[in-house]
């Protein structure tokens, strides 16, 4: 009965401490979400059940220019931040070298500066009037890289640069800890009996931090299919981020198309939720075994 | 050194008090306006000068949204009052381009939303030489503003200089990207731009005037000439660009990237006065159609708490005083005659008086700029 009894208060204790953030939760989370998903499917002047919002988002050629633009900058950015992460990520673990432990406690720090503050540095660097046109200037004119312009802001590359510039470091993190979980001892008998580096990495090193490559690799897609301020700042007007598209629309008071992009936006990081999900379960599967 | 500073923190607070209790002895006026920082820190000075007056019987309080950050949004909210019945709330004063002012009659449904004013209450409303094309009874000018061309004379000789908007179109092909106009969601430069564009090849003049959508259908040749200039314009990194706000095609002026841009007259008089743009730029209209501009006007609502505090403010606006703030803090065309202004800068903005005035409501917003959005970007 007494045991009854403390168990019952130990669970109102755990309702207890919940509740806020779950009242806080619902009000700022589910409702907006719940209110998003239906007023997607709103017709604007009627309120009527439609799917007008979704069939103008995958018929119009601006909007969907706009869905395969962030796409292709979001998958591109995933490949080339996981790439230099685990290149870096390599090199940190494996060498003892005095430049690596400096980029070791260096190599955080993009992650510190506000997005804002960066995107306005590269700006003021890269932009056709920037720092590097400026020293390029000084050249002799006869050169054909006098006046050089990067031709960097304003599109794609801009913006995957950016991109670049705040998830390698955070990628390299996850990565980092993962290899650190590789003893140096089963590298080193591996060594012993003949194996050479490659066959190293790819028979050992790889498919011991693979799921958190996949790790990584969702959480830096899930930030950067969803992202405002870089492409707001430095990129096109056209083809444009969905970010940036769904603040037009919603500048326009299209409010029910707004609501069905950031349903888009949803879905495409739910995707990536599920492969987190996915390799999380294996993970755990794995280690019952 | 310590006992100073601390002698010196004491008086600030005690100071800060008084001007609290100060302060809360006057009913409070608020101003509501929109647009960039030049505007805040006109309505910042504005207010300032207003309610260090000792005859001021108000404290007025200014409440800015800058473009882009959802002051679409504030004609909504004040509309949505207005529908709602609500009274006595803080929207005393609103000051927009008097154009402008039809989006926030449009979304109250009703010219009620802003009252006759008593000019009884408005010591000096003879002085002010402008009328507004529309809502006269309601709404009182107090600065005037206007796209021009701006470019260095510099860089383009006066013979190679266009005058007409064919000859423009000439000087775009002939200068490729060397003329921009920003996106014109983002900034009145690049959408005073695109209608002067395309409301000059109307025939009827009265469409400038109005909100009917039939006007949609004689756009088109407009579109053509914009689509016609697009592949000559500002281009980097191989695609042409339409940069964001009016600061973005100032800024490649300032960078000598470009040789002529359509912007507002106040934000070039305001860089040539500090220095960032050179003595040398010089700033002109077409002789065909001049570019869009506007009266900037204040209306007072009438759903505000304080109707009498909003007389007053208006009154001390478009005072020499007021109207002398207006012309050195932002360059702006004083509403009243410049010979009852006591500054050395009046003869700067002598010759801006000419522009177009386009007033199509909502029009642009839902349906033009999304059609030029359509029309252009995918180019």
């Amino acid at each position: 009965m007494v045991k009854n009894k403390s168990k019952w208060k130990s669970a109102m204790l755990i309702v207890g401490f919940l509740a806020p953030a779950l009242i806080v939760a619902l009000g700022i989370v589910i409702y907006p979400i719940i209110n998003t998903i239906i007023k997607s499917f709103q017709d604007p002047s009627t309120g009527a059940f439609t799917l007008e919002n979704y069939s103008y988002l995958f018929t119009n050629k601006l909007a969907r220019a706009h869905i395969w633009y962030t796409i292709w900058v979001t998958v591109l950015t995933v490949v080339l931040a996981i790439f230099f992460s685990y290149l870096l990520a390599l090199y940190l673990r494996f060498s003892n070298s005095r430049i690596a432990s400096v980029i070791r406690s260096l190599y955080l720090l993009p992650r510190f500066v506000p997005v804002l503050v960066a995107v306005y540095a590269l700006k003021m660097v890269l932009s056709d009037s920037g720092l590097i046109n400026r020293l390029s200037m000084l050249l002799p004119e006869s050169w054909a890289l006098h006046n050089f312009k990067p031709g960097l802001l304003y599109n794609a590359k801009g913006i995957i640069l950016a991109n670049l510039w705040f998830n390698i470091p955070f990628a390299t993190m996850i990565i980092s800890a993962a290899l650190s979980g590789i003893s140096s001892s089963i590298v080193e008998s591996a060594q012993d009996v003949g194996a050479g580096k490659i066959r190293i990495f790819f028979k050992m090193i790889l498919p011991l931090s693979i799921s958190d490559v996949m790790i990584a690799a969702t959480f830096v897609f899930m930030s950067n299919v969803s992202s405002f301020t870089t492409p707001y700042l430095i990129g096109a007007n056209h083809p444009m981020m969905l970010g940036v598209y769904l603040r037009k629309q919603f500048s326009s008071r299209k409010y029910e198309l707004a609501a069905a992009v950031s349903c888009l936006i949803f879905l495409f990081s739910s995707i990536s939720a599920i492969v987190y999900i996915y390799t999380n379960l294996k993970e755990k599967a794995w280690e019952r075994d | 050194m310590k006992k100073l500073l601390s002698l010196v923190l004491a008086v600030m607070l005690l100071a800060t008090c008084a001007g609290f209790a100060m302060a809360e002895e006057k009913p409070t006026v608020t101003i509501w306006s929109t647009g960039s920082q030049n505007v805040a820190d006109l309505f910042t000075a504005l207010c300032d000068a207003y309610n260090a007056k000792e005859d001021s019987n108000y404290t007025a309080k200014l409440q800015f949204i800058a473009s882009g950050t959802g002051d679409e949004a504030l004609n909504s909210r004040i509309g949505a009052a207005f529908q709602t019945g609500q009274t006595g709330t803080d929207f005393d004063v609103i000051a927009e381009n008097t154009a402008s002012f039809q989006s926030y009659v449009d979304e109250a449904g009703s010219e009620d939303l802003f009252i006759d004013y008593d000019p009884a209450k408005i010591p000096g409303l003879e002085n002010v030489g402008l009328t507004p094309v529309i809502f006269p009874t309601k709404l009182v000018p107090y600065r005037a503003t206007t796209v021009v061309f701006a470019y260095d004379s510099e860089r383009i000789p006066e013979e190679e200089l266009p005058h007409t908007w064919d000859q423009l179109a000439e000087w775009i092909e002939a200068h490729p990207g060397r003329f921009a106009y920003n996106d014109p969601d983002t900034g009145g430069a690049g959408s005073g731009f695109v209608q002067s564009a395309i409301y000059r090849l109307i025939d009827d003049e009265s469409a400038r005037l109005s909100t009917d959508k039939k006007w949609l259908d004689y756009m088109q040749p407009g579109f053509d000439w914009l689509v016609k200039i697009h592949p000559f314009l500002y281009s980097t990194g191989g695609s042409v660009l339409y940069p964001a706000k009016n600061q973005g095609t100032l800024d490649l002026l300032i960078n000598k990237e470009v040789d002529m841009i359509p912007a507002w007259a106040d934000q070039i008089l305001t860089n040539i006065a500090n220095g960032t743009l050179p003595e040398t730029t010089r700033m002109y209209q077409l002789d065909d159609m001049a570019l869009t501009g506007s009266d900037v006007s204040l209306g007072i609502t009438s759903i505000g708490s304080n109707p009498d505090g909003a007389h007053e403010f208006i009154a001390f606006v478009i005072s020499p005083e007021g109207q002398k703030i207006c012309l050195e803090n932002m360059k702006a065309i004083p509403v009243i005659s410049p010979d009852l202004i006591d500054s050395a800068e009046k003869d700067l903005v002598a010759s801006l008086g000419d522009y177009s005035f386009i007033s199509n409501g909502n029009l642009w917003k839902e349906d033009i700029y999304p059609l030029w959005q359509e029309t252009i970007l995918p180019l």
